[in-house]
């Protein structure tokens, strides 16, 4: 035998290489497979090669589960670490953590909305909705529209308004659910108070009616300045006409854009599903969660199904194969079923898809019911970046709150009293006088004017509503943006995956094949 | 184009047909590369002795990365059942931490033979698991899709 010369034998000398993973030799005996060559590493301390390909695409599938993660960079035999590099930017890593951080609120949420609903129950269901969806409102609408329309004191509120608002965070809520998602939840609050008679301006006794539908003569119904013009008013859009119009139609070309958009980042569809398959299919990563906050909830409930067995000896092993030691006991789930569902997976394009999961579904409710607060904050934003931008102010329709113009046309004296459509009778004698035909047609042509053009009250205020759903519209462009920015980083993290090679260091040149070159 | 878990699976088998398979292991079945069976016997002194399993290995088409769903086979009318051993169930399931998180494509399908036929050498008392009846009762058909929590680790 040759005299080991005095170098460490690499991964390129050995005489074969057996990727142990797809089990592929190569060698000189062996016929070269077809396609282009594979690059070949020797990851660990042991003699184990295999495909970087082969390797990479099990470390990411051991990823993909939570249980599993731990051992993924590990080597089945020695143990030793694998040394990845990639490009995994800060960003990247942060995101990661947020995401893992957001899911841990969803879970910490669904349990504190657990422990809420048992108080909810206790203190009526109806109340608490309610309480909801008049915070929301107000979120929304602003103070001033909020005081105006509904007020602080549940009296004044009709009974329209007592069933919508607790409809306001089931309807948010089950927004998230369906296909119609993000912009929906505003479309019940724009089209609860279009007609309706704001109790405030009635209990605050400044304005016996601010919208008077009914006008005085109903021969002269279309110049009645009772009822908007439209073309004083025609910017922002009336709540209804946004909600019934400009929000389904901006919603679709978005959706169309934005995926349109998507595949050109990240590729086609059918190259995100090869990124995305792993063990058994894809499994989204908030699966990895579920099946961990599963078997947390059944280590609570302590069922301890395990006995001693005996220390295994290995009687039949042969050759370079250490079995893991035989198992060890468990207790079964039988909720399970968790992880590996290759035909919903299949679905899993578009992001139509929501995974019904105790995190999720946490993070999910949270989600929606904070779209107020979202669209408030955004809207804020947006007001106070309008002060400087000129052209945002005009877009925005800011109009200074209305109490302020009044007193400010007071100070300047040429304020001489209400406005005629606020001094005018709410129901005017020539109404009372009508048949019921002929009141119930001009009812119905007041409401139809006024949803189209909006009350008065609408257009005359600031309108807070329109510069939040802006506002709400452009956080959530800016989250889809994110969102995909982490996967467009995520993928190119799993792209850019390299894994170290070793040379055979601390291995018997003995227990090598390696090539006759070698020892030259 | 064969997948990668049809081309495994072939050498796997060119193997087990040259070299042949360990004591008291033999392959009954590998028609294709979606079902294998094999015939497991405790060789030597067990509780075992003279039992012969049936074991049943089904792949996906991301095996070896993805891990076999292995179970004893279990067909009542045929007078075939599931050893009784505390980590078999009487549906043929089976809690072993190679099957599911210790998976790893260095195993192979006579290594899981291997080992399942030491897990039953080494059993010293024959009884099922504790939470047989309730498992059983409600267990997902394909065992891969059971969260088998492994706490035992005197095994």
């Amino acid at each position: 035998m040759p005299e080991p010369p005095n170098r460490v034998p690499t991964i390129d000398d050995l005489r074969v290489k057996l990727c142990y993973i797809c089990r592929e030799e190569e060698g000189p005996e062996q016929d070269q497979p077809a396609g282009p060559p594979k690059q070949w590493i020797h990851p660990c301390r042991c003699t184990l090669v295999a495909h970087e390909t082969c390797l990479l695409q099990w470390i990411q599938s051991a990823e993909r589960d939570a249980s599993r993660a731990p051992n993924a960079l590990k080597c089945p035999q020695c143990s030793s670490q694998y040394q990845m590099q990639s490009k995994n930017p800060f960003v990247l890593r942060l995101m990661k953590k947020l995401n893992g951080t957001g899911l841990w609120m969803g879970r910490w949420f669904l349990l504190g909305s657990a422990a809420g609903i048992i108080v909810v129950v206790g203190s009526g269901f109806f109340v608490m909705m309610t309480a909801y969806g008049a915070w929301a409102v107000r979120q929304f609408i602003g103070n001033e529209m909020f005081d105006l329309l509904l007020t602080d004191d549940p009296a004044n509120w009709s009974w329209p308004v007592l069933l919508n608002l607790p409809a306001i965070p089931l309807s948010l809520i089950l927004s998230r659910f369906s296909n119609t998602h993000n912009f929906m939840p505003l479309f019940p609050i724009l089209l609860i108070w279009p007609s309706a008679v704001p109790p405030g301006v009635i209990s605050q006794g400044r304005w016996s009616n601010s919208i008077n539908i009914f006008p005085k003569n109903t021969t002269t119904t279309t110049q009645s300045n009772s009822l908007l013009s439209i073309s004083n008013y025609a910017w922002p859009p009336t709540p209804f006409v946004f909600g019934m119009f400009v929000v389904p139609f901006v919603r679709s070309m978005y959706r169309r854009w934005f995926k349109k958009f998507e595949a050109a980042i990240l590729g086609s569809d059918a190259e995100r599903q090869r990124q995305e398959g792993g063990d058994n299919g894809a499994q989204a990563e908030g699966d990895v969660l579920e099946i961990h906050i599963r078997a947390n909830i059944e280590v609570g409930d302590g069922g301890q199904g395990h006995q001693n067995g005996g220390q295994g000896q290995d009687q039949g092993q042969e050759g370079e194969q250490q079995a893991p030691r035989p198992q060890q006991h468990q207790r079964p789930n039988a909720a399970a079923g968790g992880g590996n569902n290759n035909a919903n997976n299949n679905n899993d394009q578009g992001g139509g898809r929501r995974n019904i999961n105790l995190t999720s579904l946490g993070r999910t409710i949270g989600g929606a019911l904070l779209i107020p607060a979202i669209s408030n904050i955004m809207g804020n934003l947006l007001y106070r970046l309008s002060a400087r931008v000129p052209f945002l102010k005009t877009f925005l329709g800011v109009r200074p709150p209305l109490a302020s113009i009044y007193n400010m046309k007071k100070k300047k004296g040429v304020w001489t009293g209400l406005p005629p459509w606020f001094g005018a009778p709410t129901i005017s004698s020539d109404f009372e006088k009508m048949g019921f035909a002929g009141q119930l047609g001009s009812t119905l042509k007041a409401v139809m004017i006024t949803l189209w053009g909006g009350t008065r009250t609408w257009a005359e205020a600031d309108p807070v509503w329109w510069r939040n759903s802006v506002g709400f519209g452009l956080f959530i462009l800016a989250r889809d943006c994110a969102d995909l920015w982490y996967r467009w980083l995520a993928k190119r993290e799993l792209n850019s995956r390299h894994l170290k090679s070793h040379d055979f260091q601390g291995i018997e040149i003995q227990e090598l094949d390696l090539k006759p070159s070698f020892f030259s | 184009m064969a997948s990668i878990s049809a081309k495994r699976l072939a050498k796997e088998l060119k193997e087990i047909q040259t070299e042949g398979c360990p004591v008291g292991v033999n392959l009954l079945r590998a028609d294709d590369f979606q079902t294998w069976l094999f015939s497991i016997e405790v060789m030597g002194e067990s509780l075992y002795k003279g039992e012969v399993q049936t074991l049943q290995f089904r792949f996906d088409s991301n095996y070896p990365i993805s891990s076999p769903a292995v179970q004893f086979l279990v067909r009542e009318n045929e007078g075939i059942r599931a050893p009784i051993h505390p980590h078999v169930y009487s549906n043929g399931h089976i809690c072993a931490s190679i099957l599911g998180t210790e998976w790893s494509p260095v195993l192979s399908v006579v290594a899981v033979c291997v080992t399942l036929q030491s897990m039953l050498a080494s059993c010293k008392k024959k009884e099922r698991p504790v939470d047989n009846d309730r498992y059983v009762l409600h267990a997902p058909e394909n065992p891969k899709k059971t969260q088998f929590h492994y706490d035992d680790d005197t095994v």
